[in-house]
C-alpha cells in the first residue's frame, strides 16, 4: 500500500500540494478530481519520484519512497505513469517503445521479445509494432502509452488525465481496456482527472482536491450517480 | 492609430492579431511581431556589436587602427604585456555588461527553433516585400558578392588556385582536422553543460546562462594573452607547444555558440520523454544515449558545424597562440598578406570559402538524412 503522509510541495510562492495525507491500496482505483492547477499532477509527480517533497513522507509498505532528504529512484518504485501528453518516444518504433523498459540486467533478449509481443497483444497493437508513434491514430497512441506503462508489471499505475483528447467512444474503450488490464494484473491505479464521466466509470474511491489540499473523499461503499457526484463536486470544489 | 487600440499589451499577450490586422496591416508587425521578437533583435544586435568591437583580425589586414589592434600591437610588437592587459580591461568591462544585458533580455528564451514552425501567412504589402528583398540584396552584394568577385578577379587564372592548393595542402588538412576535433569536443562539452543547465533551478540556470555566455565577451586578443600567461610555463611547456593550445583557444572562444545551439534543441525536447525513461531505468547514460541524444541530434549537428566553421576561419586567437611549425589556413592567408602575395591570398580565401560552403551544405544534407 502507498501511504502519503502530510506531504507538501511548493514552487516559489505557489503551494502546489498542501499537507496531503492519503493511501492507495493494491488493486484499488482511486480517482483524484479537481480543477486545473489544483495540484493533482504535482501529487502524481511526487509519488512517481520526480520531485522531493518539502515535508512529509511517501511510503510503500514499510519502504520509504520519498521524504524531504531522500528519494528512491523512480524506476525502483514498482510503479509506472501515463502522462497527459503520453510522452511516446517519437524516434522509436511501437515495439521499441515497449521494449525499452524491459531491458534490464538478467533479462535475455528472447524474454524481452516475448514480453513485448505479449503486451502488444494485450493492447491490440501487434500489426503496428514496426510503426513510429507519429503514424498511429489517437486511440493507438493511448494504447501504446498504456502498454508501455504496464510492460514492467508495476504494482501501481499513475495516470495523469491520459484520455483528455479522446472522443466519448474511444475514451470508454480506453477505460474498459484499463479496467481489464487492472483485473488481469491486479495493480492499484491512481487516476487524475477533471472529467466527471471518467470518475463514474473508473472510481472505487474519489478524492476531491483544490488548491493543493484534499477536500473530500467518497468511499467506494457509497454509491453515487452523475447528478449526485456533480452536486458533491460543486459543493466541495466550486463553492469552497 | 495606436491610441485606437484598447489595452494593446493584453492583446499582444494573447496574440489577438486579427484585431490589429483589421485596423491597419502594419499594426500587426508594430504591436505584435516586434514586441515578441524584440529580445531576439536586441540579442542579435548585441552579438553583432560585440563581434565588431572585439575583432582585430580584419582591421589588422586592412591596416585600420581599432582598439583591440592597439592591444595586439602593445603585446606582440612592443612586448608590453602590462599595457596590453590594462588597455584590455575597459573592453572586457563593456562586453561583460553587454552580455549581461543580452542574457537578461533573452531570459531563458530559445535562440534557435529546429522545428519548421507554423506561419499562417500574414504578409507585408508588395512594396514592403520589395524593399525587404532590395535591402537583403544590397547587404549580400556588399558583404559577399562584391568581395568574392574582387577576390576572383585578383586570383586570376585557375593555375593560381592550383599553386595555392599545392603550397597549402598541409595547412588545409591541419585546419580541417583541428577545427573538426575542436568542434567535436565543443559539441560533447556543450551537450553536458546544456543538459545540466536545463535540469537546474531557474536561478542557477540564469547564472549558468550568463557564465556560459561570458567567454564570448572576452576579446580574442585578451583570450590569447590569457592563454599564453596561463600555459607558457615550464610545467606545462609540453602542452603549450602543441596542438592542444589551438584546440583550447577554439573551445574557449566559440563554445558559447555551441552551447546555445545544443541548449535550444534541448529546450524544445519534451521533458516528459526523459522522465518516462527514468521510470524504466536508473542508468543515466542509457537514457542519454537512447532517448536524449537521438532527439536532439539536429541541435548537436548544428552546434558541431557552427563551431567547425567558426574554428576554420579563426585568426585572432590563433595568431597569438599558434605553436612554431604549425599553420592554419587563416594564418597562412595572413602571412601571405604581409608578403604582398595578393593573388595567393585571394585564391586561398576562395578555397576557404568553398570549404566552408561545402561543410554548410553537408550540414543541410546530414540534417535532412537524419529526418
Amino acid at each position: 500500500m502507498i501511504k502519503i503522509e502530510n506531504v507538501s510541495k511548493s514552487y516559489g510562492s505557489i503551494q502546489a500540494v498542501d499537507n496531503v495525507t492519503m493511501t492507495l491500496a493494491p488493486d484499488e482505483v482511486v480517482v483524484i478530481l479537481g480543477p486545473s492547477g489544483c495540484g493533482k499532477t504535482s501529487l502524481l509527480r511526487l509519488i512517481a519520484g520526480f520531485e522531493y517533497p518539502d515535508s512529509g513522507t511517501i511510503k510503500m509498505g514499510d519502504q520509504m519512497l520519498s521524504s524531504k532528504h531522500q528519494k528512491l529512484a523512480p524506476s525502483r518504485r514498482h510503479l509506472n505513469m501515463v502522462f497527459q501528453d503520453l510522452g511516446l518516444w517519437p524516434h522509436m518504433t511501437v515495439f521499441n517503445n515497449i521494449a525499452f523498459g524491459l531491458k534490464r540486467s538478467g533479462i535475455t533478449r528472447q524474454q524481452i521479445v516475448a514480453r513485448t509481443k505479449e503486451i502488444l497483444q494485450q493492447v491490440s497493437l501487434q500489426p503496428h509494432q514496426q510503426r513510429f508513434p507519429s503514424h498511429l491514430s489517437g486511440g493507438e497512441k493511448q494504447r501504446l502509452a498504456i502498454g508501455r506503462a504496464i510492460a514492467t508489471t508495476p504494482d501501481y499505475l499513475l495516470l495523469d488525465e491520459p484520455f483528455n483528447n479522446l472522443d466519448v467512444i474511444l475514451k470508454q474503450e480506453m477505460i474498459d481496456l484499463l479496467l481489464a488490464l487492472k483485473k488481469k494484473m491486479g495493480m492499484g491505479i491512481l487516476y487524475v482527472t477533471h472529467h466527471l464521466d471518467e470518475v463514474l466509470n473508473l472510481a472505487e474511491r474519489v478524492i476531491a482536491m483544490q488548491q493543493g489540499e484534499l477536500r473530500q473523499i467518497i468511499e467506494k461503499t457509497q454509491s453515487f450517480n452523475e447528478q449526485e457526484l456533480l452536486t458533491w463536486y460543486t459543493e466541495n470544489i466550486q463553492h469552497s | 492609430m495606436a491610441n485606437n487600440i484598447p489595452n494593446k499589451k493584453s492583446l499582444v499577450k494573447y496574440g489577438k492579431k486579427d484585431i490589429f490586422v483589421n485596423i491597419c496591416p502594419y499594426n500587426y508587425e508594430l504591436f505584435l511581431t516586434l514586441p515578441l521578437a524584440m529580445p531576439h533583435i536586441l540579442s542579435g544586435a548585441i552579438f553583432v556589436f560585440i563581434f565588431s568591437i572585439i575583432d582585430f583580425s580584419v582591421s589588422d589586414i586592412l591596416r585600420i587602427k581599432v582598439f583591440p589592434l592597439e592591444i595586439f600591437i602593445e603585446f606582440s610588437a612592443l612586448y608590453n604585456e602590462r599595457a596590453a592587459v590594462i588597455l584590455g580591461l575597459p573592453l572586457l568591462l563593456i562586453t561583460m555588461v553587454l552580455i549581461s544585458l543580452q542574457v537578461w533580455s533573452m531570459r531563458g528564451r530559445s535562440y534557435i527553433n529546429f522545428t519548421s514552425g507554423y506561419h499562417d501567412g500574414h504578409h507585408l504589402g508588395r512594396a514592403a516585400q520589395g524593399l525587404a528583398i532590395a535591402f537583403c540584396l544590397i547587404v549580400i552584394s556588399l558583404s559577399v558578392i562584391v568581395p568574392v568577385g574582387a577576390m576572383l578577379k585578383i586570383a586570376g587564372p585557375l593555375s593560381t588556385y592550383q599553386n595555392a592548393l599545392n603550397s597549402s595542402l598541409e595547412q588545409i588538412g591541419f585546419s580541417i582536422i583541428v577545427a573538426a576535433g575542436s568542434a567535436l569536443l565543443m559539441t560533447i562539452l556543450a551537450f553536458f553543460i546544456a543538459h545540466s543547465m536545463l535540469n537546474s533551478s531557474p536561478k542557477i540556470r540564469l547564472v549558468l546562462e550568463y557564465l556560459t555566455q561570458l567567454p564570448f565577451a572576452i576579446a580574442p586578443i585578451l583570450l590569447g594573452i590569457g592563454l599564453i600567461k596561463v600555459w607558457n610555463r615550464p610545467m606545462t611547456d609540453w602542452l603549450y607547444g602543441g596542438v592542444f593550445m589551438i584546440v583550447l583557444g577554439y573551445i574557449a572562444h566559440f563554445i558559447p555558440f555551441t552551447i546555445r545551439a545544443v541548449y535550444a534543441s534541448l529546450q524544445q525536447m519534451n521533458p516528459r520523454l526523459e522522465e518516462i525513461a527514468w521510470l524504466a531505468t536508473t542508468n543515466k547514460f542509457r537514457i542519454i544515449a537512447k532517448i536524449t541524444l537521438p532527439l536532439v541530434k539536429n541541435g548537436l549537428i548544428t552546434g558541431f558545424f557552427i563551431s567547425f566553421i567558426l574554428a576554420m576561419g579563426e585568426l585572432g586567437v590563433t595568431l597569438l597562440i599558434m605553436p612554431p611549425g604549425m599553420e592554419t589556413i587563416p594564418i597562412k592567408i595572413y602571412n601571405f598578406m604581409h608578403y604582398g602575395a595578393e593573388a595567393m591570398v585571394a585564391a586561398l580565401c576562395i578555397i576557404l570559402l568553398v570549404l566552408q560552403l561545402l561543410f554548410s551544405l553537408g550540414l543541410l544534407g546530414i540534417s535532412k538524412w537524419f529526418k
